[in-house]
């Protein structure tokens, strides 16, 4: 069949368009690349987009952890207000294509045009470092090549002393108490340091001229902080100094493992040694850290609160709200999930666990009944653990279960203050059993019987506000208790 | 130019497509109703077994309260304890999928099987409808795992444990929060069924 010579085009037609769909720019997600941002009260990183082949950050999701966001798109213009947890107001206005914006009334240069997208604004990352100081009123530090951002005085630095003899030991020495995961391997001692806002020394690799401990590499290329010790013989690490001070030293002959690989779990309270370095030993304050956990995200959506409401949104909003209560109250509130991720229970429990809260909530919603319900785990209690032991991992929270309660009892009389209904229930609920902290689950229902207004941003804020209030009441007694 | 038996064969295959593109809708949409109609029938309304009936105690579970009531209901039971269980826990289920029903559970869900091992550990294998269309929420999870474990508890003090199990498979939640996974211990439910009622 031969087709009209018009109708020949139309083939090639259609072969150009779908060329120029597929090579027309727009945001590519990359699920592998984050920027990771270490601010005074939280540490959380933030997935890049790509466009024309730079990487792009979306301004709300690096602001919201910090303060309170509110953008809007508006044609081809983005106007954003951001107030921070310390309390100031700042305006900004972008525009889709341009390069130029403007914060606090002043004219910003970035570094490629802004974007719009879905209603939310990218700015190219590598201008993050410059841009951000204007909302946030903090020095910042912005590492291109590993995709760090520090916000503040947060970084920690890292000096190295080798100290040669018989009995050879690498003293490293933090300017800040560090907590980091310690694994071993044939030939190294690797140290990641997750939390802590660790930057490089001026030499990467550091080569101590001891036959026993023969180095050190310092990358952060994965937006993680890693040392990596080498040694000719088994090597250990001792916390010295409340934690600023590691030691690396050989393991004693008779007692080195003989296993081809052997992996430590995360060390929590550095053991006191002696200090290696003779620098003036100061108590660390007791850590009092809040984990929220916003329930579901990413490819588990949870329950339907409507036909458009989406539990693992509104649990977000809420945990959110609950983060700026929190650090507005000096309390120190991390979020499990900083965006729209898929976390697995387990890795739930193992993440809360390594960062030793004094809290763990995790926040539901559901469209079921009215006001707020706090579980707490369902199983027997057991005697408080008195000595650092592991714990099987499906009774993790039994010791733990009695001062669970009493948070999960202060915040509902907070709720109850502000004529909230409240009821507190155990429940056979996961990852509650595998938290080794007092840890509960508050499940938010609507206000009445519409469900759309479990949305109200005056009704989360009451809930966070009072949630926040029996938090921190329980405060000084459990600080009391250490 | 195409020529014109070719054009008039076009457009008759278009008219003809269109026509079976109509009937196979049509088609849909009967099937679709009959499906729903299939669905409701296919309750386990009725316990299959005659004779005299038994008392038999159910913890029903209320959304609008969220609380559990607990009821006497006299079926006919078999004397076989799987069987029995079996059917008590049917009579729950069909309590639930009943208008007006007192609390949201997946439409269809039903008991395929009911095991004992050594007297203290029941294992009850409910159909995919329980899991998968059970309404989603720590609380609505919980009053279906409390009503269900207080009313086999109920009519067999014996049992310590209850496994739940989902077209004979382990599932980790019932709906992505009341855990499944580790066996529930029966003892445990008697403070939430004191706290729920």
């Amino acid at each position: 069949m031969k087709l009209r010579p018009q109708a020949q085009w139309i083939p090639l037609a259609l072969l150009a368009l779908c060329l120029a769909l597929w090579i027309a720019p727009g945001a590519h997600p990359q699920a592998e690349k984050h920027l990771t941002i270490f601010a005074p009260a939280t540490v959380y990183s933030v997935p890049l987009a790509s466009y024309d082949g730079q990487d792009y950050v979306g301004l709300a999701d690096v602001l919201e952890p910090l303060g309170n966001v509110e953008a809007r798109a508006d044609g081809k213009k983005w106007k954003l207000r951001f107030t921070f947890a310390g309390g100031h107001d700042v305006s900004a206005e972008f525009q889709e294509g341009k390069d130029k914006g403007k914060v606090r009334g002043q004219d910003v240069q970035l570094s490629g045009n802004f974007h719009l997208e879905n209603g939310r604004g990218y700015v190219p990352v590598h201008g993050i470092g410059t841009l951000l100081p204007l909302f946030a009123g903090l020095p910042t530090e912005f590492h291109d090549n590993s995709l760090r951002l520090l916000l503040g005085n947060v970084a920690i630095r890292l000096t190295q002393e080798m100290q040669k003899g018989a009995a050879p030991k690498l003293v490293l020495s933090f300017s800040a108490p560090v907590n980091p995961m310690v694994a071993t391997e044939p030939g190294k001692l690797r140290l990641t340091f997750r939390r802590e806002a660790l930057v490089g020394t001026a030499s990467e690799n550091v080569q101590t001229g001891d036959s026993t401990i023969t180095g050190t590499t310092f990358n952060d290329s994965t937006g993680t902080a890693q040392i990596t010790v080498a040694g000719t013989v088994p090597l250990s690490a001792a916390f010295a100094d409340g934690g600023k001070t590691i030691l690396i030293t050989p393991v004693p002959t008779a007692t080195a493992p003989t296993e081809a690989a052997k992996t430590v779990p995360p060390v929590a309270t550095p053991t006191p040694t002696t200090p290696a370095a003779p620098a003036p030993a100061t108590p660390a304050a007791p850590r009092f850290l809040v984990v929220i956990d916003p329930a579901h995200g990413g490819d588990e959506r949870g329950a339907a609160i409507t036909d458009t409401l989406k539990e693992k949104d509104v649990n977000f909003a809420i945990a959110r709200r609950l983060l700026h209560e929190l650090q507005n109250r000096g309390i120190n509130a991390a979020l499990l999930r900083t965006g729209d991720t898929t976390l697995g229970l387990d890795d739930r429990a193992i993440a809360t666990n390594s960062a030793h809260p004094a809290l763990y909530i995790c926040v539901h919603s559901a469209n079921l009944g009215t006001g707020a319900r706090i579980f707490t785990a369902l199983m027997p209690p057991s005697a408080p653990v008195t000595a650092r032991k592991f714990l099987p991992w499906s009774q993790a929270q039994a010791p733990y279960l009695d001062l669970s309660s009493q948070f999960a009892g202060s915040i509902s009389a907070e709720l109850g203050n502000r004529q909230i209904s409240v009821t507190a229930l155990p429940a056979p609920l996961r990852p509650l059993r595998n938290i080794a902290a007092p840890a509960i689950a508050i499940e938010i229902a609507p206000p009445d019987d519409d469900p759309d207004n479990i949305n109200d941003a005056d009704y989360q804020q009451n809930i966070a506000a009072a949630v926040a209030n029996g938090i921190a009441a329980m405060k000084p007694k459990l600080q009391g208790a250490k | 130019m195409i020529p014109r038996h070719l054009t008039i064969m076009a457009a008759i295959l278009l008219v003809v497509a269109g026509i079976l593109g109509f009937y196979s809708f049509r088609l849909k949409h009967r099937a679709e109703r009959k499906q729903v109609k299939v669905a409701a029938d296919q309750l386990p309304v009725a316990p299959p077994v005659t004779g005299p009936t038994s008392a038999a105690t159910l913890y029903v579970a209320d959304d609008h309260t969220g609380l559990l009531t607990r009821t006497t209901v006299n079926i006919p039971l078999p004397a076989a304890s799987s069987e029995r269980t079996q059917q008590i826990l049917r009579n729950l289920l069909t309590l639930y999928q009943t208008s007006p029903s007192p609390h949201a559970i997946g439409e269809g869900a039903d008991v395929k099987n009911v095991y004992f091992v050594k007297d203290t550990l029941v294992v009850v294998d409910f159909n995919s409808a329980f899991a998968e269309k059970h309404p989603s929420g720590i609380l609505a999870e919980e009053l279906t795992v409390a009503s269900i474990v207080a009313t086999l508890r109920a009519n067999n003090p014996a049992i310590e444990k209850v496994k739940f199990l989902v077209e004979g498979k382990d599932r980790e939640t019932l709906a992505g929060h009341a855990d499944l996974q580790t066996p529930l211990d029966a003892a445990n439910f008697t403070q939430i069924v004191k706290d729920l009622q």
